[in-house]
């Protein structure tokens, strides 16, 4: 299969673009969702980092508060403001008892329930007025008590800190990869688009080069052509009427009648060898079928000459009102036929040809099939094929070569109508 | 006598001026009228009518087979000689379709046209010796390729005979008069002979007999 180059190249620059973007978008997509997963664990870490500090904060508060209401309550447990005091250490109580309940270790919660129990004996002890070394004694067990519940606390407020800068940690360190995979897949991207870029350009230089020896090579067919038509036109008109001048002048000047048929005789002669020469000429540049009889008989006439020079068996098969077309498809069709049958000639080494005109409500179709030796479709392209495909192309229709090596050849233009 | 009253239609002034000089010099023929084209032609036979129109094959807008067409349909009493360069069967053959009965070289117009135009005017039909000869070569060097079978050799002697009348421009009227038989009988000559040589209208037909040789 062979189809346009131009073709393949727009196919494959769609689809690597489209790959691109598509790349591109997948790329930006994920990372605004990981770096939106980051925020919100971050945010929530915060959260509860504040939370811990808070109850924290309210233990300690509650532990300090009450250290000072329980001494001022020792110190006179039976004066008027004792009752208000003893309801404020309640209160307090309550309070540090909800926080460790809420957000504490289970270290910190004995501790405090520990404290709380001491503190209550104390108190009641107080109010039964104690002995004093035996006050004595509690108030160095709670001195105790208050310190070590405070270490616990200060370790916990130290544990929380430690804790949030792990998360902090944790979180740049997730920044730091996400950074990475964004660089690696942007990277992966731009090169992606270096390859494709380069890709198109060689692509680009390659047609470009394939344009520029075409355009060469016809400008030297053309050339060629020119050549052999001004020799022709040189060589047997330009000839030819010169003799004939000669023939008329002489016989104008002779007298003897019989010498002016000789030379009127003559000069009929090379009039009508002239004309067979200009009819030859003007043949081998267009057929006049094309114009005075239509598409299908210049098909005909063309497969009938073909068939007699080289020996070829041709067929067309077509009505004649396939060849009822726009005059840009009639010499499209004609030319791409008449060069696909130069070719069977030329390389196919065939016995059989077979031209197939097919006209639908938008399209004409034309096959060209051999029964020859073939080729490799994909790798030869010679100026006649370039030369069809590109008049197939001029009209917005599609060129096909079907071949293989040993399987003949099928040529398929399809033009809308 | 009446003379037979021509019309020139080629896009060329000088041919038609070498073809007027021609044509008058005969007592019998006069040149009635001339076209530049296919339209021209159709038109003046309409407006003016003549007895033979002398059309160029290859014209600019109507080309010369389509005028012909048009004109033999509307004035089927009218003769059409075709003035041609070219002596290739396709042309003709879409000549004779067309309902040409003349075909004519402009090579050898000079010698031959005015023998065409009375053929013509007559009912007859006529082809250049040159087209005759090529025409019947190029029919040889087919049999001979096909392995020397002819489907001619499948007429019957009265076929023969019928097909030479009918290539010569007799219509069957004429030729079962001549022949002694019924219309009928010979419109079923030509379809056994249509049969055999594998042919498809009188145009066909017209053409094989000139390929054979069997019109002179």
């Amino acid at each position: 299969m062979l189809d346009g180059v131009g073709s393949k190249t727009r196919l494959l620059l769609t689809w690597s673009l489209g790959a691109l973007v598509l790349l591109s978008a997948v790329t930006g997509a994920t990372a605004l969702v990981v770096f939106e997963r980051i925020r919100d664990e971050e945010s929530a870490q915060r959260a509860q980092f504040a939370a811990r500090s808070r109850w924290l904060e309210r233990i300690r508060g509650g532990i300090y508060r009450s250290g000072t209401l329980a001494r001022d309550y020792f110190v006179a447990p039976n004066e008027a403001g004792a009752p208000e005091m003893l309801q404020e250490l309640k209160t307090l109580e309550e309070d540090t008892k909800t926080a460790t309940a809420q957000y504490a270790d289970a270290n910190l919660r004995g501790e405090v329930a520990a404290y709380w129990n001491l503190l209550d004996l104390m108190a009641d002890m107080a109010s039964k007025r104690a002995t004093p070394g035996v006050d004595a004694y509690f108030r160095r067990q709670l001195r105790q008590r208050r310190e070590s519940m405070l270490q616990i606390a200060d370790s916990i407020g130290a544990a929380l800190d430690r804790e949030a800068r792990q998360d902090e940690l944790a979180s740049s360190l997730l920044y730091r990869r996400l950074r990475l995979v964004l660089i690696a897949e942007i990277a992966l991207v731009i090169s992606l688009g270096m390859v494709v870029a380069l890709g198109t350009r060689r692509r680009l230089a390659r047609l470009e080069g394939d344009a520029r020896a075409l355009s060469a090579q016809l400008l030297q067919a053309q050339e060629q052509e020119r050549r052999a038509i001004a020799r022709e036109l040189h060589d047997e008109i330009g000839q030819s009427l010169s003799s004939l001048l000669l023939d008329v002048g002489s016989a104008a000047r002779v007298e003897d009648s019989a010498e002016i048929r000789a030379h009127l005789q003559s000069a009929t002669s090379v009039a009508e060898r002239t004309v067979e020469a200009v009819r030859r000429i003007a043949l081998s540049l267009r057929p006049s079928m094309l114009d005075d009889l239509g598409l299908v008989p210049a098909l005909e006439w063309q497969a009938r000459e073909v068939g007699r020079r080289s020996g070829l068996d041709v067929q067309v098969l077509a009505e004649d009102s396939a060849g009822e077309l726009p005059e840009t498809h009639l010499t499209c069709i004609y030319r791409v036929a008449q060069e696909a049958l130069q070719n069977c000639v030329r390389h196919a080494a065939a016995h059989r040809v077979r031209i197939a005109l097919q006209k639908a409500a938008k399209t004409v179709m034309l096959h060209v099939e051999d029964d020859g030796r073939g080729f490799l479709a994909g790798r030869t392209r010679g100026l006649g094929l370039l030369g069809m495909e590109e008049r197939v192309a001029q009209l917005g229709g599609r060129f096909r070569v079907q071949s293989e090596p040993g399987r003949g050849t099928t040529v398929t233009a399809e033009l809308p109508l | 006598m009446n003379r037979t009253r021509v019309l020139l239609a080629d896009d060329h002034a000088i041919l038609r001026s070498g073809l007027r000089l021609l044509l008058e010099r005969e007592p019998d023929i006069a040149v009635a009228g001339e076209a530049t084209d296919g339209r021209e032609a159709v038109d003046w036979m309409a407006r003016e009518g003549a007895d033979v129109v002398v059309m160029d094959v290859g014209m600019p807008g109507l080309n010369g087979i389509e005028a012909a067409a048009q004109i033999v349909r509307r004035h089927p009493q009218a003769g059409v000689v075709m003035l041609s360069m070219h002596s290739d069967e396709t042309y003709v053959l879409r000549c004779l379709r067309a309902g040409a009965r003349g075909y004519v070289l402009k090579e050898s117009a000079e010698s031959e046209l005015i023998a065409a135009i009375r053929s013509v005017r007559e009912g007859r039909s006529f082809f250049s010796p040159k087209v005759k000869r090529l025409l019947q070569q190029e029919h040889i060097e087919r049999i001979r390729a096909a392995g020397g079978s002819d489907s001619y050799d499948l007429l019957t002697e009265r076929e023969r005979e019928v097909l030479q009348r009918i290539a010569e421009g007799h219509s069957n009227k004429e030729i079962a008069g001549r022949l002694c038989l019924s219309v009928l009988t010979v419109e079923t000559h030509r379809k056994n002979i249509q049969e055999k040589l594998n042919l498809h209208g009188p145009a066909e037909l017209v053409l094989y007999a000139v390929r054979k040789g069997i019109v002179v």
